[in-house]
């Protein structure tokens, strides 16, 4: 959870920049209440049955360990109008965006009125 | 007559270069960085892994050219079994498609329902009320 980590470390960041972190997992709802109280500041999201993931299109198929679907990771930038401003994928799944980088992307973003 | 001193040194072994071990630390030296790097939350591609095994396995590949020993080809073969299995894994298996669902840039999100922790929905309509959000999948779970 290195990633939660880091965004939860730097969530006044995000706050000064009038953007929340929504963190979209498969776990249960039970797993999801657990990862929510250890990062407060981030809204965690259970997507265990995929409805979610199936609906923006990020599943990769046979990509997980076991050989089963899983999440690509995908980072969309979303306006408080529901319009998507921004949409990063990795070339490798090993790599993550990090705080700043992220912070940057918003920051670069021309978001209108 | 026979020089005893000069035959001595003629038996002597020629002290080699320890390729081997420099390439068996070489190969480990990359999961190591590769630890250190994710301790501290740096997820790049880490090209160094295979790049020094493949250095590692040259060494050892040499290494095995000025002495062959059974432990020492046991070694090169597992090591460059490893290698192979880190390009494959960097080149291949870790690869992501594009992005080329509905939510593209310029578009409204898709309808979809999800569940917060305190078993209330989360939909799409949470999006559209205002605030900014930067809605994060990642691989596998938590």
């Amino acid at each position: 959870m290195i990633e939660l980590g880091q965004l939860e470390k730097n969530h006044q960041a995000f706050v000064q920049r009038y953007t929340r972190i929504v963190e979209v997992s498969n776990d249960d709802q039970a797993t999801a209440k657990l990862t929510q109280a250890d990062f407060p500041h981030l809204l965690v999201v259970s997507d265990a049955q995929q409805n979610i993931a199936k609906a923006m299109q990020v599943i990769q198929s046979g990509a997980a360990a076991d050989g089963t679907d899983t999440n690509a990771p995908t980072t969309f930038l979303i306006d408080g109008r529901g319009t998507v401003r921004w949409v990063f994928r990795p070339e490798r799944f090993l790599v993550r965006l990090s705080p700043a980088e992220l912070l940057e992307a918003i920051s670069g973003i021309n978001w209108g009125k | 007559m026979i020089n005893p001193e000069s035959n001595a040194t003629q038996i002597l072994p020629t002290r080699r270069k320890p390729l081997f071990l420099v390439g068996v630390l070489l190969i480990v030296l990359g999961p190591v960085l590769n630890f250190v790097q994710t301790s501290i939350a740096k997820l790049t591609t880490p090209w160094y892994l295979p790049i020094l095994a493949t250095a590692g396995v040259a060494c050892l590949i040499v290494s095995l050219r000025q002495r062959r020993s059974v432990i020492r080809i046991v070694f090169a073969a597992l090591f460059t079994l490893l290698c192979g299995a880190e390009w494959y894994m960097l080149l291949i298996a870790a690869k992501t498609p594009p992005y080329t669902g509905p939510a593209q840039v310029g578009s409204k999100v898709p309808e979809f329902s999800g569940t917060l922790p305190d078993g209330s929905a989360f939909t799409n309509d949470d999006l559209a009320q205002g605030g900014r959000t930067a809605l994060i999948f990642n691989r596998g779970r938590w």
